[in-house]
């Protein structure tokens, strides 16, 4: 029972009792009043007599009531209250929860009312629960699908939020943009990464240009437009840029940018270089011509000329026709070089070209193909459209001429080219035959009325032939195919399944711009963490890093992608016992760079981030020390898990990196190397998140507060 | 005897133009750059300047423009003879100040026309 109910139920006890005695003695002194000289006497006589009689009577009446009213307290008030008190734990805590229907009967009844009720509730919420799930992965779904269908496109797309911040980009983008892809961090330029700025990669003013045009259209009702422009990279590349907005809540209307960039400067080198050779060739052969027609037509309208005269004439012919000669074979030789660039070629693998013709043959021309195992590491670069039309045309053929129902394609390796055989039970072709065949349109209408095989072929490279193969006794056509090693321009494979994390929208939803860092929910911030191995542990007395390894977390997520891996070159000695723990020796660093030039690339990584480390006054130590020789200075926020899981788990005491991991669950890999260290940080460090929020530690601000005040805090490294 | 200003770097051409100018009874002169052609020019006074656009020191244009500017010779006739023969190459001949545009390879006969009609003798003295 609660206090204020039980003083209610004292006070009304005693409000009963003093009532019933206030009636009683009434009604006595009534009776008193009427009763006669000799009546009074007796009565007189035995209260006298009796004198606790009157308490006795009082007591038993007070606890009568007592009873009394305890039963009608418990059947209502009380009952009434506590319905109330389970109503509210049905609506605010548990939605299961079921109220005991107990008391008077009434009151009872509004129990099973409520029940009803509570269950009906319960079954909406779930209801609406559900639907919010679905909503939620389907949205999860869509974004993976259009996340997947971007990583495979050819062209580099970035997906910026307002400010810049890349919210999305797919392999090709980085490898455009970042073309000295050696683990995130580049000379020229800045870094593709989620959270980072476009601006480091492209010109902001270019960029700037294309949006405002895009407003302006848009003002003037222009919906949907494309902004194009060409801008070169900080490495010298030239790059076709194609800009669309992305319209939603935000300022004007207009939640971020989405760019797609391919790199244009082959090609566009590819056409000048041709416009040149053209017009060094027109130019060039107009001076000889005119020189030849001018001493022909010369020599023609004066044939009675002086025969001095007429040699000379005669020379100048001859010289200016070698001129001529000796420039057309110049022009045709610088040609050759470019012919080969001409035609659009895709980089395929031999495999998947093998799987097109397969398909192509069996659909097109009724022939069944054995394909032979091609290599995975072969890649070729082709028009696999046309050179499946074409050789189906082939095999075609060779059904209806030669009768080969079966044939067996081959690709291998063969120095400078691949070597794309064609093989089946039979005679070779004979030159006239192929030639006939390769001369023909290779289908009635369309795309390949406009080929033939020996169109496809001279796009190829222009080499293939037909032999027998004495040995087997059977017959191939044979082409060579020009090879693209190392897959699309030397792409980064990725294993399957593993789809890195190139996108978060969420950071549509960024931070406003201006607000004050310590303000900042923890969860929305941008954090590098890292680990350095050193030469010894006092920096003060010259010891050196010889190793950094870092990692990004955006929006709550650890970017395995985007990682800083750089050892360091300390010219000096490694102690012994720093050497026992790393594992790194100076002979191992004898190639590297130094610090001066490590540390910029790494202040880049961690631009506009909160730097993580464990123990971080001694890392921030060694990085302030390095501060004057390299100019770089590191005025970043800075977050310690060490002190962050002090601040976490007070009663703890060991709050070591591996102690912690633990006792959170994190399995431990690759630990003493910096990247495996900033790694293993990184988890401990998303891990401790939920921990401080429920110490109601959610901004940057509270924890560098709370880490302050840990007695660890005090401490000096 | 009217004259003709052959400016042309190329010993072949210009020896088949001098013999095409001098049979058609025009005394001629030859510049090798475009200094000597505006020597010639200022010192000679030709009637007609023949005037490549590729030459050392002063290109073709330039010769024309100065021509052109100083009062003394802006009368002189000028017909330019080019191995470029894009149409922004002849437009700029053209504006520059030249009274023709001829691409190489060209014609003799019509270039000989071209020199007699300038000169305002279509008859001219016999060949």
């Amino acid at each position: 029972m609660r206090m204020g109910l039980r003083h209610r139920f004292w006070l009304a006890l005693a409000g009963v009792v003093l009532g019933l005695l206030g009636v009683i003695g009434a009604w006595a002194a009534l009776l008193w009043v009427q009763l006669g000289p000799a009546e009074r006497e007796a009565v007189a006589a035995v209260l006298g007599r009796r004198p606790l009689f009157p308490l006795v009577l009082v007591a038993m009446l007070a606890v009568a009531c007592h009873a009394l009213l305890r039963h009608w307290f418990a059947r209502y008030p009380r009952a009434a209250r506590r319905l109330a008190e389970e109503t509210r734990i049905v609506l605010t805590a548990n939605p299961a929860h079921r109220v005991t229907a107990e008391g008077a009967e009434e009151i009872a009844r509004i129990g099973g009312r409520i029940n009803a009720l509570a269950e009906q509730h319960q079954g909406v919420l779930r209801e609406v629960e559900a639907r919010v799930d679905a909503a939620r992965a389907e949205l999860a779904e869509e974004r993976n699908r259009l996340a997947a269908l971007i990583s495979e496109l050819v062209q580099g797309v970035v997906v910026t939020n307002v400010e810049g911040r890349i919210l999305l980009y797919n392999q090709r983008a980085r490898q455009i943009l970042q073309p000295d892809d050696d683990g995130g961090d580049g000379d020229a330029g800045g870094i593709v990464g989620l959270g980072r700025s476009l601006y480091s990669l492209l010109d902001a003013a270019a960029v700037g240009h294309a949006v405002e045009t895009l407003q302006q259209r848009r003002e003037r009702g222009d919906e949907g437009p494309v902004a194009r422009f060409v801008t070169y990279t900080r490495a010298g590349l030239l790059l076709r840029v194609h800009l669309a907005l992305v319209l939603g809540e935000g300022e004007g209307g207009i939640a971020g940018y989405v760019l797609t960039v391919e790199d244009v400067t082959r090609s566009i080198e590819a056409d000048r270089g041709r416009g040149t050779l053209l017009r060094a060739l027109t130019e060039g052969i107009r001076s000889p011509v005119a020189a030849i027609r001018a001493a022909s037509e010369t020599l023609e309208a004066f044939p009675g000329m002086e025969p001095e005269q007429r040699r000379r004439f005669e020379a100048i012919v001859r010289d200016e026709t070698l001129t001529l000669s000796g420039r057309l074979e110049e022009t045709l030789s610088r040609y050759a070089e470019h012919l080969e660039a001409e035609w659009p070629l895709e980089e395929m693998s031999a495999g998947d070209l093998l799987a097109v013709l397969e398909r192509g043959f069996a659909t097109w021309a009724s022939v069944a193909t054995r394909a032979r195992h091609a290599s995975d590491a072969l890649w070729v670069r082709v028009d696999s459209y046309a050179l499946m039309l074409g050789l189906t045309r082939l095999v075609r053929r060779l059904r209806e001429n030669e009768a080969v129902e079966e044939v067996t394609l081959d690709v291998e390796r063969a120095e400078p080219f691949a070597r794309l055989d064609l093989i089946w039970s039979g005679r070779a072709l004979d030159a006239g035959t192929l030639r006939a065949w390769q001369e023909e349109p290779l289908a009635d209408h369309g795309y390949g009325s406009l080929l033939t095989l020996a169109e496809v072929i001279k796009r190829h490279g222009g080499a293939a032939w037909s032999q027998c193969d004495r040995t087997t006794g059977r017959a191939f056509f044979r082409l060579f195919l020009p090879r693209a090693d190392g897959g699309p321009d030397g792409a980064l494979h990725l294993p399957r399944g593993s789809r890195p994390e190139f996108y978060d929208f969420d950071l549509f939803a960024g931070p406003a711009a201006g607000t004050e860092l310590d303000r900042v929910p923890l969860a929305e911030l941008v954090f590098t963490v890292f680990d350095t191995e050193t030469t010894g542990l006092n920096p003060s007395q010259g010891d050196e890093i010889v190793a950094i390894g870092a990692v990004r977390i955006v929006n709550g997520r650890l970017l395995r992608y985007e990682i800083f891996d750089q050892r360091i070159n300390p010219r000096r000695r490694i102690s012994l016992e720093s050497q026992a723990v790393h594992g790194i020796s100076n002979e191992m660093l004898a190639e590297e760079p130094p610090l001066e030039v490590v540390l910029p690339r790494f202040h880049r990584f961690a631009e506009d981030a909160v730097l993580v480390a464990h123990n971080a006054a001694f890392d921030m130590r060694f990085l302030q020390l390095a501060e004057r020789r390299s100019r770089i200075r590191f005025a970043h926020p800075v977050l310690d898990t060490l002190l962050l899981s002090a601040v976490a788990q007070p009663e703890e005491e060991d709050h070591g990196l591996d102690a912690i991991a633990a006792r959170l669950g994190i399995p431990v890999i690759g630990r003493h190397t910096s990247l495996g260290d900033a790694l293993l940080t990184a988890q401990v460090f998303l891990k401790l998140l939920p921990l401080l929020a429920a110490e109601g530690i959610t901004t940057l601000g509270e924890a560098r507060d709370a880490s302050q005040r840990t007695l660890l805090a005090r401490l000096r490294y | 005897m009217k004259r003709v200003l052959i400016v042309d770097d190329e010993p072949n051409i210009v020896h088949s133009l001098e013999f095409l100018m001098q049979q058609a009874g025009y005394e001629t002169r030859v510049a090798r750059d475009g200094e000597e052609a505006l020597q010639g020019v200022r010192e000679w006074r030709p009637d007609v300047v023949l005037l490549d656009v590729m030459l050392p020191l002063r290109d073709g244009y330039e010769v024309c423009q100065r021509i052109r500017e100083d009062p003394e010779t802006a009368a002189t006739h000028v017909i330019m003879v080019s191995a470029r023969g894009r149409e922004v190459e002849v437009a700029k001949g053209i504006a520059v100040g030249a009274d023709a545009y001829v691409t190489k390879p060209f014609s003799t006969r019509e270039l000989v026309a071209q020199v007699r009609r300038a000169l305002g003798d279509a008859d001219g003295p016999a060949t």
